[in-house]
This record gives structure tokens, sequence and C-alpha cells, in this order.
């Protein structure tokens, strides 16, 4: 259908002659990393966006989470609580920081950490909970945070795909001790490559900043505390080019969310008249995300598997993907342990897949997909048929 | 000569209006990055391993005459990457005098860092350091090629192999170098670039891991990443250690310049050769001859014994003239908090080695930007400051 790819990812990007300003401008600096004007000036206007006191702007956001849980271990070699149903590096970021990843199970309608099986996971050996705000729903972040601080656990919330939320009217970005984003080109704002830390502790900002530039002799943040023989150093640093465009990317945010609302409400008018595919817009009345992400859940009477949906869009042009599939405690990489039982999460795991959304894919597109996704309802029998003789089942 | 009153440390006029740094900030003519940067953007690829990564890794490899090359976000997380894709498990043997990064690495990827000094000469460890660290849970050497100069390949490769220990390089000041006329890149089981602004190969941030092992470069380009369709072995653990499209343009550029950047970092070396030559305790790091090398640090050894004054006291009468020294890699890992509460450094005979050139090594300005008449005032300074110590020193009681 698509012989351009439509893709799945944000990949909004400035005119190209407002980039190669700014990158001019890094060039005769000749400053193009360590702590540079641009990257100075990118942490502030996020933490004035994000309404926190600190913003630590990093390589990316993988990097970001695998500090703090480095810091919160405190040498401990331990556990981190994290949903399973989620993005599947999670537990690569604990392993790195020297812990074991936990599993819990997640709530049905924000697919988030449900706090009542993270209160049942805490133990001795937990080391920080990682919670996920997802791109439809932040979750139930104060039950969480309650549950964190009843057992004096710190808690830190991966907020890549809810960027801009808000929870209980207040804009996501100091909730836990910190929160991760992400300025990846496949996200809200492009950064290339890039992550953000926002937080509104003090000290662990200061330790964030000393432990992203190798925690060099000379700069320890000092002050209270005589944790410094705990912090492992690291090259975080984001670089000025990145800066550069993750500002661009966040001078047009508000275009960039109002072009994903607006494709986000093609595809749920595409939707309606389709039995048995919605879009999972949010959960429990809370506004609309940023819709740089468009996940639909299958239900009957949809003819099709998710696999066999994920299937056909990408021979189509769509390179699609399962949502949050497989489940991260069903991963083989992650040991011979005996297989945990998380109901609610293996509910949902077969139900989701990530449709075409970003800037690559314009309304137009969306009119195609829906014409694409009624031939599929009306003949879904007949290709339930064929995709299951080539093995899609 | 620059007479001791005239030193702005004394309160003369600085040498240099602005301040020199010691960094190598080497950039293409910006009409070839303009046209780089409007062809991503045309492409609309700017992450993820695109065209220009696997480009850069493909003219890597080839520069460095190695079978594989992987390009990654800096250099720190190739170590890391590649100590974990190493499947060791144990104690690694880490020079006490590198940058904190090497050991930080090998601590990031579960493994135990134990400090070994290193060779007055060199600045290097050797297997005479390493030996006396053994123990049954040794299971690797990491070797840094300081100053871009090799880490005895030769000797630490006999010496592993006959003790079945894993033997990998930080070769981070290393692009362009070779032994017995061979680049770096392809010593021990892999290789780890920084392609860091102030590195001869400039991607902003960035680096790159290089081996000839096919099986180990398959699990190498799977930790980097993610992604289902870039995944080339089983790999317990992986990271986001991507590099963007944007790095990979300006590493492509510099790659293109880096014959002519080093020819001008050989030409600088020179420079000071001559100009820092017979000042008595100022000695010069000699690349060896015979052999390529970046020349892009220039670096000295100051003999408070023969100069009669110490690097310290030289360095901040520099800084007053905005000659910005550096004094890695002081101090030594086994002074650094992490690395000292945990025992690394708790077994053999201390690091005097370490500790001396801790005391007595600097680095001087040098880089894209330095011409040949900086360079002389530079040597000039010294060589007054050398020349002005007896009265200099008693004057500033010793140290400042």
């Amino acid at each position: 259908m698509f012989e351009r790819p439509r893709p799945i990812g944000q990949l909004t990007a400035p005119d190209v002659d407002d980039f190669l300003g700014s990158l001019r401008a890094v060039f005769e600096s000749r400053r193009l990393t360590n702590d540079g004007a641009l990257v100075q000036q990118l942490e502030h206007r996020l933490a004035a966006f994000h309404d926190t006191r600190h913003c630590v702007a990093l390589a990316n956001a993988g990097i970001g989470i695998t500090m703090l849980l480095q810091l919160f271990a405190r040498g401990r070699r331990g556990e981190v609580i994290m949903p399973s149903f989620s993005y599947r590096g999670l537990p690569h970021f604990a392993r790195w920081a020297g812990q074991e990843p936990r599993f819990c199970d997640v709530e049905e309608d924000s697919h988030a950490l449900d706090p009542r099986t993270v209160e049942a996971a805490i133990n001795s050996r937990t080391t920080a909970i990682l919670a996920v705000c997802n791109c439809h729903s932040t979750g139930d972040i104060a039950g969480l945070c309650r549950a964190a601080e009843r057992a004096g656990i710190p808690i830190l919330f991966d907020s890549v795909d809810a960027l801009g939320g808000t929870h209980r009217d207040r804009r996501l970005g100091g909730f836990g001790q910190a929160e991760v984003y992400s300025v990846h080109a496949t996200k809200l704002l492009n950064g290339f490559e890039g992550g953000y830390i926002t937080t509104n502790e003090d000290r662990l900002a200061a330790l964030l900043r000393w432990q992203r530039n190798f925690c060099l002799a000379g700069f320890e943040p000092g002050g209270a505390g005589a944790d410094e023989d705990l912090v492992l150093g690291v090259n975080a640093k984001l670089n000025e080019i990145h800066a550069a465009m993750a500002l661009l990317s966040l001078d047009r945010l508000d275009e960039t969310v109002n072009r994903n609302r607006a494709r986000a409400s093609a595809y749920r008018a595409m939707c309606d008249g389709l039995p048995g595919i919605q879009l999972v817009l949010s959960a429990r009345g809370e506004a609309l995300s940023n819709c740089a992400r468009l996940v639909a859940e299958l239900t009957l009477p949809w003819p099709l598997s998710r696999d066999q949906m994920v299937a056909l869009l990408r021979a189509e042009g769509m390179p699609v993907a399962a949502y949050y599939h497989p489940l991260l405690h069903w991963s083989d990489a992650l040991g011979d342990g005996p297989r945990q039982h998380l109901p609610v999460s293996e509910a949902l795991a077969r139900r989701f897949l990530q449709l075409p959304s970003g800037d690559l894919v314009s309304i137009g597109d969306i009119g195609s997909i829906g014409a694409l996704l009624e031939f599929v309802a009306v003949n879904g029998g007949a290709i339930r048929s064929r995709l299951a003789d080539a093995g899609v089942a | 000569m620059k007479h001791r009153q005239a030193l702005a440390y004394f309160g003369g006029a600085p040498a240099f209006a602005q301040p020199l740094h010691v960094a190598q900030l080497n950039l293409p003519e910006w009409e070839r990055i303009e046209s780089r940067f409007r062809d991503i953007f045309r492409r609309h690829f700017f992450a993820n391993n695109g065209p220009l990564v696997q480009a850069l890794d493909v003219a890597f490899a080839d520069y460095a005459g190695v079978e594989h090359a992987v390009s990654v976000t800096n250099g720190t997380l190739g170590l890391m990457i590649l100590a974990r894709a190493l499947e060791i498990s144990g104690e690694v043997i880490v020079p006490a005098f590198t940058f904190p990064a090497t050991a930080q690495a090998v601590a990031w990827a579960g493994l135990t860092p134990v400090l070994a000094d290193v060779l007055p000469a060199s600045h290097m460890i050797a297997p005479k350091t390493v030996a006396p660290l053994l123990t049954r849970q040794t299971v690797g050497i990491i070797g840094v090629h300081v100053w871009g100069r090799p880490c005895d390949p030769d000797g630490l490769q006999a010496f592993a192999a006959e003790r079945n220990l894993t033997l990998f390089y930080d070769a981070c000041h290393a692009i362009g170098c070779t032994h017995r006329g061979r680049r770096i890149g392809g010593f021990g089981s892999g290789e780890v670039f920084s392609y860091h602004a102030t590195q001869v190969l400039n991607a902003a941030e960035g680096g790159c891991i290089t081996t000839n092992d096919p099986r180990l470069a398959d699990r190498l380009r799977t930790m980097r990443n993610f992604s289902p369709g870039q995944t080339f072995a089983s790999v317990p653990t992986r990271i986001n250690g991507k590099m963007s499209e944007a790095q990979a343009a300006l590493a492509l550029l510099s790659l293109e310049d880096l014959p002519d950047n080093i020819a001008a970092n050989c030409a600088r070396h020179d420079w000071y050769a001559a100009g820092l030559a017979e000042i008595p305790g100022v000695d010069l790091v000699r690349y060896p001859d015979g052999e390529d090398s970046n020349f892009q640090y220039v670096v000295i050894e100051i003999d408070a014994d023969r100069s009669g004054i110490d690097r310290d006291i030289v360095f901040d009468l520099l800084a007053a003239e905005n000659v910005l020294c550096r004094r890695h890699f002081a101090p030594g890992l086994h002074q650094l908090p992490y690395f000292a509460a945990r025992g690394a450094a708790a077994r053999g005979n201390g690091y005097p080695v370490t500790d001396r050139l801790c005391a007595t090594v600097m680095q001087l300005p040098t880089g894209g930007t330095l011409a040949r008449s900086d360079v002389e005032r530079i040597c000039h300074l010294i060589r007054c400051i050398v020349g002005d110590a007896e009265t200099i020193v008693a004057r500033i009681g010793g140290r400042p």
C-alpha cells in the first residue's frame, strides 16, 4: 500500500535551515559537548516546562534510568520492581546497575504498575521501584508513591511516553524521586538521540551531574551525605548538536501535539465504524495524551489476531510492532528461574498493536489504512485462513 | 626573555588574550557539514543504525585494518559493552594511571577492577606490573594505549595467552597509531576508540569498538541497541549505545580529514620538541620512531629535582598566561573514592609510579587552532619559568 514506509515513531523535524542556524553557532563556538551552552539552555527550559527544580540532560533515557538505579542501590545488589508489560529495555537497565528485575503485574486500564502488587513484592532486597507512565495513562502515581514511601524505597518514573501529561492536574516531571524522558528521534521531542531526568531533589541532581561526567575528581558535589564513594561514574553527556535539535523540537511541541491529536481523531473516527478494534487514548477520564504513540486494542469480533494484523500491515509498508510483547518476564534472556504468573499482564499481552503515527503519517494515509481495515473486517475469515496457511497465527 | 615580573601570575599581562586548551577540536569546513546535515534531513533518518552509521562502521574498520567496527554513543559505553560482551566474570586488571572511565566501564560490566601500577617510561602497564596482582579470580586485562603509544601488545598478549586471560584495550587515544606497522584496533579481543571532540577524530561525542572476532562483533552489534531487527546473537544484556546520524556525519567528515589533522599535530609536536629542547627537567614524551602516531597529546614531565620547580607551580603560572594545561590522570584511580572503597587498590605494593606521574606529568595545548607562533611562545614561557625557577619558588613560597 505504501511505497515509503509509514513508521510508528514521531520523527518530527524542525526546518533544516533553522537547525543549520543553530549548528552553525555550535560550529563557530567550537564547543561541541561537555555541558555546553545549548545543553544548559535545554535543561533550563525543560525544568521550566516540567515545573521542576532540576533537569539533567543525558546521552539517552536508558542510561538515565541505569544511573538512577545505580544511585538508589547505594552499593547493594538487590532487586528493582518493574512492570512486565512494558519497554523491553527495562530489565537490562537494572542489570547494568547490578540489580535484578522483579516483575509485577499492572492495572488493566492504565497498564501501569498496580500499587497492590508492588506492595506485595517489596522485600528486604528491593532497592528501587521503576514505574512507567504509559502513552495513554500515567497510572496510579499517588498510590505507587505512597507504597514506596511506606517502605522507604526510592521510586522513579519512566515517563518517556507521557511527556506533557498530568496527574491530578499537576504536570509530570516532579513525581517520585525522579522522572526520565527521552529525546530520541522517534519520541515527541527529537534530539537525534538523548534523554533527561527531572527531579526536585537538589542532592540527587548534583550527584547525577557528577555521575554523568565520570565522577571527576575535583568536581564532587559536596554538601550533605557522605555517599560519593557509592556513585559509579559514566559518560552520559548530551552533545550540543543533539541539544540544538531538541531545543528546536521543544519550540514546536504544541504544534506537534496538535498534529498528533488530529491523527488520533482520524483513527478514532475510523475505528468507530469497525467492530473489535479501538484506539487506546486514555484511561479513567484522564486528559488526552500527546498522542505520539498510537495503540489499538483488538477484541472480538475482530477477525484477525494481533500477530496477524502486524504481519498484514508490515507487508503493506507499515513497520508496525506488537505493543509491549513479549512480556518481559517471558523473555528467554532473563534466565531460567521459575516463570512468574502475572494474570493481568498475560491477558493484555496479545491484544495491542502500535499503529503508524508521527509526522510521516498524513491524515490521508489514515484514510487509506481505514479502507484496508474495512476490507479486513469484511473479508476477515478468508484473510485469516490464508495467513494461517502461511504460518501466521 | 619574559622577565619574572612580567609573568601574569605576578601581575603582568597574560601572554595570550584568549585561553588555549588541551583539545583537538578539529572541525571540517562548514560547507561539508551543511551538506551532510541537509542530506540527513532529506532522508528523515536521524538515529537507529542509519546509513551514515553503517557507512562509518565500514569506513573505520577499513581505516583501522580490522574486520569489524561497531560505532557507539561514546567511548565509555563502548568499553562497557565490550567488557560485558567478552562473557567473562571476575577480576580484571586495570591501570591506575588512566582516565577514570576505563575502570568505571569494567565495573559497570559487572567485573571487579584491580588496579595495577605502570612503568615509568611508558606510563603503561606491562606483564611486570600485572603479574603480582593475579589471583584465581583474575579473568582479564585491559591495556590502555596512553597518549596513543601502544600498550605493549606483544608482551601483554603473550602474558595473557599463557594464563588464559582475556586481553582487551582502551584505545581512546590511539586512532591512527601503529605497532610494528599494524594499526591499533586489532589487538587483544577488542579495542575501543573515542570520537570525543577533544580527540583527533571528532563526532562531538562518540566511540567505536573494533574486533577481528565475528562472533564478538555479532554480540556487540546486538548489545548496542534493543531492536529485534538488530539482533545477531543471543546476549543476556543490552543497552542503548547507539550513535546518531548526526554524530556519524561528523565522524565521517573527520575521518576524511584525519591524515591532514594528524600531519598538523605532528608538526606542532615537532615545534614543541624544538622549543622545549634542553630545558633542564622538562622532558617531552616522544612517540615511537618508525610507527604512525596521531600526536594528539603534547605531554611533558617536569622533574622538580632538575628543573627546580614543581609541575603544579608551572601549571598555575601558565594558566595565568591563558595557557590552560591539563594534569591527566591525576589523581590516580587508586585515589578515587569508588575504587578505594572497594579494595581495587588493596593488592600489590602501592602505586609509586602512578603517584609520581600524577605529580609530574602535564599536557600542553595543541589542536586545530594553535599556530606555530603560539607554540613558540608557550615554549618560551616554560623556558623562562624554569630559567628563573629559584626566584619564582622563593617568591611564592614553594607551592602556589
